[in-house]
C-alpha cells in the first residue's frame, strides 16, 4: 500500500460490520406474498381509506414514483435481485421546491441524485480533477479551460464553451454569493475553449471555484422548466420530481461518459430517523447517509447485510466567544478548558474531535490552536484575579458565569450540555440558551457570550472560503469581534498569491493570529456516515463532501 | 336555515379582517431579519449595499400599512405571495400541503367515528362487565399514548413485522392508512368514552324508563332515541378534534412522510419562511371557523329544538 493509498484509507474508515444480531434478523426480507387473512384486512382497511378520499375529494398523488427496474417493488415483497440495472433508492432529509441547480443550494441535491455535473470536482482525497473540463491552465490573471471531447446533454445536444459562459452568467444572475465572478470577463475563442479572465490581478483559486456544485451545467436554450426538470450532463435525467417530496430519475441513454448501470435513481422525502431505520431494514431502500449512532449500532451488527462507511467531512462544530462581553482570560481559560476528544466520544461515529478549522495534513492546516490544558486554565484566570472557591471561579465575590447559546441540529445542542458540563466542572458556571434559529438571532443580533455554529469550513480545499465567511473584518461569521486591518491585509495578499508555498504560509499566519485571539473554538469535525445494502454500491460514500452521490458506476442492493 | 348560513357568512368578514390583521403583525414583530437571514442561508457576504438591495427587492423597505394592503390584496387575487426559503409560490404548496391534511383528518375522522360509537353504545349498555372493563383498559391507554409512540409502533407491526405495508408507501390511499389509523387511536379511545358517558347518561333517563314501560324495543331505543339525543355532545367533542386535526399533526406527518400542513410549517418556521406560516394560520384560521359554523348547523340539524336565531 503506497502512501497515497493509506492516506485515502485513513480518511476513509470503511466499517467492516460484525455479526447480526437478533434485533436485526428480524429485518431481513423473507416471505413472498400475503397471506388471506391479510388480503381481506388490506381490502377491508383500503376501502375505508378509499371512501374516506373519495368523501374529501383528494384523489391526488402522495408523490410517488414510478419505478422503471427489476428492484423497484415496495418494501412488502421480496425477490433475490441482482446488481446490474434495476432501481437505486435512497432518502433525503430536507425537502425543498425547486431543483434548478443554480439557485440557492439545490445543486448540492441534483449533484448527488447523479443528474448535474461540473466542470471540475473534488475527489475522496480532496483534490480538484477535471470532470466536465479537460483541464485549466491558468497564466497570470487569464484561465483557459479546455472542454472533453464528446460532452453532451441528455438531449444529445453537445456542451460548448458558449453554453458554460452563459451558465455562469445565469448563476450570477440567480445567486447573489456569485457576485464576485460578475467581475470576471468570459471569452469562448472556440466551441472547446472558454478563456477566464479574473479582473486585474491573478486569482489563484479559479480552479476550485469551477468545481463548486452550483456551477452546474445545463442546457439553457433547451430546459423549458427549470425548476422542476432541467436538462444537464448527469448519468440520470429526471423523470419525475414532486416539490416538498420526492425525485424520480431515469437512465441518460446520452450520456457522454459511458454506460449507465442504474435504470434509475429514486430519492425518497423522509426526514424522520426511525423510518429511514425501518426503510432500510425493510429493503425498501439501497442506501443513505447521515444515520445516527443509535441507527450505527444497529447497522452494524448484521454485516452480512449491511456495509457502513465512514468519512471525515470537511463539516465543523465550532464556538465563537464574544470579545465585547468576555475578558481575554475568560475566553482563552475557556479554549483551554474544553475537552474536545470526550464530545467526540460521547457521539461515536458520529465526529471526531478537531484541532482547528482545517485538517492538520493540509498545507495551510499547518497552525493549531493551543490543546487543552487545564491547569493553564487556572492560571490564566487566577493570574487575572479570579480565585477559585467553593468549584467555582469568582472574582469580586461574583462567580464567573456565561452563558452557551446554541440550537438544535445535527448534535449542536448536545455538544452545549457536554460543554456546560465541562465548565461547570472546570469552576465556571455556564448557562444554556437553545434558541429556534441561530441565523436570524445570534448570528446577527451578536447578542451571546458563547454561541454555538457549525459549516463547511474547507469547502474548496483552499481556506479563502473560510476566510471570506469567518475571518475578513466584513464576513458574515465574524461575529466575536476578530476581525482587524492586518489580517485584511493578509487576506487580500493571499487573494492574489499564486506560489503555493507562500499561499500556505500566509494562510497559516493568518490562522495564527485568528486562533490567537480565543474568539472561535473548534471543536468537531463531523462524520458522513452511509449505510448501503450488501451489493449497493457507488454512493460516494468515500467522499467527504454530501454533494457528491450516485453516479453511472452505481449499483443496486440484493434482497 | 339558509338565512341563518348567510348571515353567519357575512359575519365572518370582520372575523376574517381581524385575523389577516393579527397574522400579518405577529409576523411583523417576529424578530430577526428576513433579508438577512435569506442572504445568509445563501453563503453571500452580507454588505450594507446588498441588505438594502435585497430588503427593496422582498418590499421590507416598505410601511407595514403597504405591506400589509399588498399581502391582503395578493391574497383575494389568490397570490399568497413567494416563499422565502425556496422562491416559489406559496400558494400551489398551501393548497396541496391542505388536501393533504383534510384527507388525514377525515379519514382518521371516519374510521375513529365508525369504531368509537359502537363501541361506546356497546359498552353503555354492558356496563361494569368484562367487555367493559378491556375496552376502558384500551381506552385508557390509547389515551395516554403519546402519537409519535403510536405512531412507531404501528410502523413497526405493519411494516416490518406483519409487513403487510411498505414504510414507504406511494399510493395517495396506501399512503393514508398507517397515519389515518395512528390518528384514530387516541380519538377512537376519546370518542368511545365519551359515547359511552352520553349514553349511560341517556339510558338513566325516564323518558327511556317509559319507553321500556311501554314495550318498546330496546333497539328502537337505544338507536333512535338514546344515542339521538347523546349526539349533540358527540359531536361536539369529534369537531374538537376535527379542529385539532386540521390544525396539522407534525409528528405523524414527518414518520409517515404525509406532507401536510403541520410539516409544511413547521419547515416554514424553521426557515424564517414568514409568508408561507402566515398564509397557512390564515387558511387554518379560516378552515377552524368554517368547521365551527359547520358544528353549529349540525346542532340544529340533529335537533330541532335548538333555536338558531
Amino acid at each position: 500500500m503506497n502512501s497515497e493509498e493509506k492516506r485515502i484509507k485513513s480518511r476513509c474508515d470503511v466499517v467492516k460490520i460484525k455479526q447480526a444480531d437478533e434485533f436485526s434478523s428480524y429485518m431481513v426480507l423473507e416471505g413472498e406474498g400475503f397471506s388471506m387473512k391479510k388480503k381481506l384486512l388490506v381490502v377491508a382497511l383500503s376501502t375505508v381509506m378509499v371512501v374516506s378520499s373519495l368523501l374529501t375529494g383528494c384523489g391526488g398523488s402522495s408523490g410517488g414514483s414510478s419505478s422503471g427496474g427489476g428492484s423497484a417493488s415496495g418494501g412488502a415483497s421480496g425477490s433475490a435481485e441482482t446488481t446490474t440495472g434495476g432501481v437505486f433508492k435512497s432518502v433525503e432529509t430536507f425537502a425543498y421546491g425547486s431543483i434548478d441547480p443554480h439557485k440557492e443550494y439545490y445543486s448540492w441535491h441534483t449533484q448527488k441524485y447523479g443528474l448535474t455535473e461540473t466542470l471540475f470536482r473534488i475527489n475522496d482525497d480532496m483534490e480538484i480533477v477535471p470532470w466536465l473540463a479537460e483541464g485549466i491552465e491558468i497564466e497570470d490573471n487569464v484561465g483557459t479551460i479546455t472542454l472533453k471531447d464528446g460532452i453532451c446533454f441528455s438531449n444529445g445536444n453537445p456542451v460548448t464553451s458558449d453554453m458554460v459562459k452563459r451558465n455562469i452568467e445565469r448563476l450570477i444572475e440567480v445567486s447573489k454569493r456569485f457576485n464576485y465572478m460578475s467581475e470576471w470577463t468570459y471569452e469562448t475563442p472556440d466551441d472547446k475553449t472558454l478563456v477566464i479572465t479574473t479582473g486585474d490581478r491573478v486569482y489563484p483559486t479559479l480552479k476550485n471555484d469551477l468545481a463548486t456544485p452550483e456551477l452546474a451545467i445545463m442546457d439553457l436554450d433547451a430546459t423549458t422548466d427549470f425548476d422542476n426538470n432541467p436538462i444537464c450532463t448527469g448519468p440520470f435525467v429526471v423523470d419525475k420530481f414532486v416539490p416538498q417530496g420526492d425525485i424520480t430519475l431515469k437512465r441518460n441513454d446520452n450520456y457522454w461518459d459511458g454506460e449507465v448501470n442504474c435504470d434509475g435513481v429514486v430519492f425518497y422525502s423522509m426526514s424522520d430517523d426511525q423510518s429511514k431505520l425501518m426503510a432500510m431494514q425493510n429493503g425498501e431502500i439501497d442506501a443513505y447517509d447521515n444515520i445516527t449512532t443509535s441507527d450505527i449500532e444497529i447497522f452494524s451488527a448484521d454485516p452480512d447485510n449491511y456495509t457502513l462507511a465512514s468519512v471525515p467531512m470537511q463539516m465543523r462544530s465550532y464556538a465563537f466567544l464574544n470579545s465585547e462581553k468576555l475578558p481575554d482570560s475568560v475566553r482563552e481559560a475557556i479554549v483551554l478548558a474544553i475537552d474536545k476528544e470526550s464530545i467526540a466520544a460521547f457521539l461515536p461515529g458520529m465526529m471526531s474531535a478537531t484541532e482547528g478549522a482545517f485538517d492538520t495534513d493540509a498545507p495551510y492546516g499547518k497552525v493549531q490552536p493551543p490543546k487543552r490544558d487545564i491547569e493553564k486554565a487556572k492560571q490564566v484566570l487566577e493570574a487575572d484575579g479570579y480565585k477559585l472557591e467553593n468549584g467555582v471561579f469568582t472574582k469580586g465575590g461574583q462567580p464567573l458565569t456565561v452563558t452557551i447559546s446554541c440550537y438544535q441540529s445535527r448534535n449542536i445542542d448536545t455538544i452545549a450540555v457536554l460543554m456546560q458540563e465541562q465548565l461547570n466542572a472546570f469552576g465556571i458556571k455556564a448557562d444554556i440558551k437553545i434558541v429556534d434559529e441561530p441565523d436570524g438571532t445570534y448570528m446577527t443580533d451578536h447578542n451571546y457570550e458563547i454561541c454555538l455554529y457549525r459549516s463547511i469550513t474547507d469547502k474548496t480545499g483552499d481556506p479563502m472560503t473560510w476566510f471570506e465567511l469567518a475571518v475578513e473584518s466584513i464576513s458574515y461569521q465574524n461575529i466575536a469581534g476578530f476581525g482587524n486591518e492586518e489580517t485584511d491585509k493578509l487576506i487580500e495578499e493571499y487573494r492574489y498569491t499564486v506560489d503555493p508555498d507562500e499561499r500556505a504560509e500566509l494562510a497559516n499566519e493568518i490562522m495564527q493570529q485568528y486562533y490567537d485571539s480565543n474568539t472561535a473554538l473548534f471543536l468537531t469535525c463531523y462524520n458522513r456516515n452511509a449505510v448501503l445494502r450488501k451489493g449497493a454500491s457507488g454512493f460516494s460514500e468515500t467522499n467527504p463532501f454530501e454533494f457528491y452521490g450516485v453516479s453511472a458506476k452505481t449499483t443496486v442492493g440484493i434482497k | 336555515m339558509l338565512k341563518y348560513i348567510i348571515k353567519r357568512l357575512i359575519n365572518l368578514i370582520p372575523v376574517l379582517i381581524v385575523l389577516t390583521l393579527l397574522v400579518f403583525l405577529l409576523m411583523y414583530l417576529t424578530p430577526g431579519d428576513p433579508a438577512l437571514i435569506r442572504l445568509s442561508s445563501q453563503g453571500a457576504n452580507v454588505t450594507d449595499e446588498l441588505l438594502a438591495a435585497t430588503r427593496a427587492e422582498m418590499g421590507l423597505d416598505q410601511s407595514f400599512f403597504t405591506r400589509y394592503f399588498s399581502w391582503v390584496g395578493g391574497i383575494l387575487h389568490g397570490d399568497f405571495g413567494m416563499s422565502y426559503i425556496d422562491d416559489m409560490p406559496i400558494f400551489p404548496k398551501l393548497l396541496d400541503a391542505l388536501m393533504h391534511t383534510l384527507a388525514l383528518a377525515s379519514a382518521s375522522t371516519v374510521v375513529s367515528v365508525m369504531i368509537a360509537i359502537p363501541i361506546g353504545i356497546f359498552t353503555a349498555v354492558k356496563k361494569d362487565s368484562i367487555p367493559d372493563n378491556i375496552v376502558r383498559i384500551f381506552t385508557f391507554t390509547g389515551n395516554a399514548m403519546p402519537n409519535f409512540l403510536i405512531a412507531l409502533l404501528l410502523m413497526y407491526l405493519f411494516c416490518i413485522r406483519v409487513r403487510l405495508f411498505p414504510v414507504i408507501a406511494k399510493g395517495s390511499v396506501q399512503g393514508l392508512m398507517l397515519p389515518a389509523l395512528s390518528l384514530s387511536i387516541p380519538m377512537i379511545s376519546k370518542f368511545a368514552r365519551q359515547t359511552r358517558a352520553d349514553v349511560l347518561q341517556q339510558l338513566n333517563e325516564e323518558y327511556v324508563i317509559g319507553m321500556h314501560a311501554r314495550g318498546v324495543k330496546e333497539r328502537v331505543i337505544l338507536y333512535k332515541n338514546v344515542l339521538h339525543n347523546a349526539l349533540g355532545s358527540i359531536l361536539t367533542i369529534i369537531s374538537l378534534q376535527i379542529r385539532v386535526l386540521i390544525g396539522g399533526s407534525v409528528v405523524t406527518e414527518v414518520i409517515f412522510r404525509w406532507p401536510g400542513v403541520g410539516s409544511l410549517i413547521m419547515d416554514s418556521i424553521g426557515g424564517c419562511d414568514y409568508p408561507t406560516v402566515q398564509g397557512a394560520v390564515l387558511i387554518l384560521a379560516t378552515l377552524q371557523i368554517l368547521v365551527n359554523l359547520a358544528t353549529d348547523i349540525s346542532y340544529c340539524i340533529i335537533d330541532k329544538r335548538i333555536e338558531l336565531e
